[in-house]
């Protein structure tokens, strides 16, 4: 029998495969990658909890639709800021971007 | 009036980006719009204050959404006032910056007005990819590409944090309104929804960046146009410290005082770590960074005794800070658009080369670390008077600890700008007048908010009551 723990399982180990891409790739358009998994983990969560738990169904699962609009929105103006990191730095590692400090 | 004030703002960032690529030559156009539009947000947020009930079973009307909207339009007010001082605006294009500050100032009412978590999330990510896009504005600047990309990440791992727990939460409690949270938390609470709170916790500590979600804020302050700074340093912290005081009452029901302890922990963390790092920066704009930081933390001390005192100081906390930090980041907008780093090092004998800049320049700093008659000293008196209230002794001691421990940082600012002889070639100092009599004002209503609060004080006193 599936149960709702096993979803939150599931997006929780999502959560932790992004949170772990986020800390150790160097690359960021693969940390944008991993953003977008830790984002879909939520996304999933909200909606396994909406089937499982909410009678009416709709608050997670729009939650959710609403979820991957707003991270599409967040990839572009993240693509956007590459780009123009590219442009300045002609590199989109994290040891191009680590210019200031203190 | 509030709906009002939604439509307006929305309308008005549209028009104004719309707009903006016919106005390249004329700046001021733009900014005058823009300064129409905040101008008449505020009045009409001054008239919200009597509203009652919830909008679509989103949006709270009351004193406190007409308190955000008052506060945010005013900092939208001096932001727009301020984008006019850059001779020529900014280089590519000042109508979005005035479009982009419209939203994110829309974001953060939306954020105080909230009463459900799915239009909490929405105004918090409308509110900060604004705030992405101002940061890494000009984009052959390359401490600004940098600084907006590591803020973007940063801030992208804050939501998602935020996001799962929110599904945790709403996991425990079957709903997303903050009525019904409360109703599911109000009696006991579960491992699961105390993770999802704590989880919602950290992805608000990204953005409120309190230690140890800070990383992103010193190179943000650095890399971004000193005005947009002051804008990052107000506006989302106004919204989230107002909108954390929400969910504290309003949401969190039976595990608010769980929640308030865990923001009283992070915010002694963050005077502390913070008022230590603020001490080894040579450049002003990530001095003044750490100092949002030990702020910030000051804001969650009064925050995590959740009374009706605490709540009063943040609401005179966020006042003061706001006429405080956006003076100071308007003369460095000033100075640099005036070809003057903002570094300790080009600082030298500023005061002794132009009086009255150094004038104001103490003025700001000296609120900044709490010189009694300044409204900074009493922003920090009513924390402490909350703290007292609440028994919080430890925390306390810790503060006033570190509120000494800051006017030795802030001390060297001063000593900079007073006590050094200015450099050999120290370029002339060209301060634009709109510059000068926007600082002015705002060190004029720094020294009355010092000296008699007690208007400011009721109005806030009202706004906050309506909370409980």
């Amino acid at each position: 029998m599936v149960t709702l723990g096993h979803f939150l399982l599931l997006s929780g180990l999502l959560m932790a495969v992004g949170l772990y891409g986020v800390l150790t790739r160097r690359n960021l358009i693969a940390v944008l990658m991993s953003v977008e998994i830790l984002l879909n983990a939520a996304a999933l969560a909200f909606a396994s909890v909406a089937a499982f738990r909410d009678p009416h169904l709709f608050a997670g699962q729009v939650f959710a639709l609403f979820v991957i609009v707003v991270a599409a929105a967040e990839l572009s103006i993240g693509f956007a800021i590459l780009l123009n990191v590219y442009r300045t730095h002609g590199a989109v590692t994290d040891d191009a971007i680590s210019e200031m400090r203190g | 009036m509030t709906l009002a004030v939604i439509v307006l703002l929305a309308f008005g960032g549209l028009v104004l980006a719309l707009a903006a690529p016919n106005f390249d030559d004329r700046p001021g156009a733009l900014g005058a719009l823009s300064g129409t539009v905040f101008g008449a947000a505020l009045i009409l947020g001054l008239l919200a204050a009597g509203e009652e009930g919830v909008l679509y079973g989103a949006v709270q009307l009351g004193p406190l959404t007409a308190l955000a909207i008052v506060l945010l339009s005013l900092v939208g007010l001096l932001v727009a006032a301020g984008a006019t001082i850059r001779p020529g605006g900014f280089a590519l294009g000042s109508g979005e910056v005035h479009a982009l500050v419209m939203w994110g100032v829309l974001g953060g009412v939306l954020l105080v007005g909230s009463a459900h978590l799915l239009i909490f999330y929405l105004a918090l990510e409308l509110s900060a990819y604004s705030t992405y896009v101002l940061v890494g504005y000009d984009r052959e600047r390359r401490f600004g590409t940098e600084a907006a990309a590591k803020y973007m990440m940063l801030g992208a791992v804050g939501s998602a944090l935020l996001l799962f727990g929110m599904a945790l939460v709403y996991a425990e409690t079957g709903s997303l309104g903050y009525g019904g949270i409360a109703a599911g938390l109000a009696y006991q609470t579960s491992a699961l929804a105390l993770g999802g709170l704590a989880l919602m916790l950290v992805g608000l500590g990204f953005k409120l960046a309190w230690v140890p979600f800070h990383a992103w804020a010193p190179d943000a302050y650095q890399g971004a146009f000193p005005l947009m700074a002051g804008f990052l340093s107000t506006a989302p912290k106004t919204a989230l410290a107002l909108g954390l005081a929400v969910l504290l009452v309003r949401a969190f029901g039976g595990a608010g005082s769980v929640v308030a302890g865990w923001i009283g922990g992070l915010a002694l963390v963050s005077v502390v770590l913070g008022s230590l790092w603020a001490l080894l920066q040579t450049d002003l704009k990530r001095l003044l960074a750490y100092s949002t930081i030990v702020h910030m933390g000051f804001l969650g001390l009064a925050l995590s005794t959740a009374s009706l005192t605490g709540f009063t100081a943040v609401g005179y906390y966020l006042v003061a800070y706001i006429v405080t930090s956006l003076g100071l980041f308007l003369v460095l907008e000033a100075l640099e658009a005036g070809g003057i780093a903002s570094t300790l090092e080009a600082w030298k004998g500023l005061g002794r080369r132009h009086p009255l800049v150094g004038v104001l320049v103490a003025v700001f700093v000296l609120s900044l670390a709490g010189v009694p008659l300044l409204a900074g000293f009493l922003a920090k008196f009513y924390v402490f008077a909350a703290l007292a209230q609440a028994g919080a002794w430890a925390a306390l001691v810790v503060a006033v600890v570190m509120v000494v421990f800051g006017y030795y940082f802030y001390f060297r600012i001063l000593a900079a700008v007073f006590l050094d002889a200015p450099g050999e070639e120290a370029p002339a100092l060209d301060f634009s007048p709109t510059a000068l009599s926007l600082v002015i004002l705002l060190a004029l209503a720094v020294v009355a908010l010092g000296v008699w609060p007690q208007p400011v004080l009721d109005w806030l006193h009202v706004a906050v009551a309506s909370l409980f």
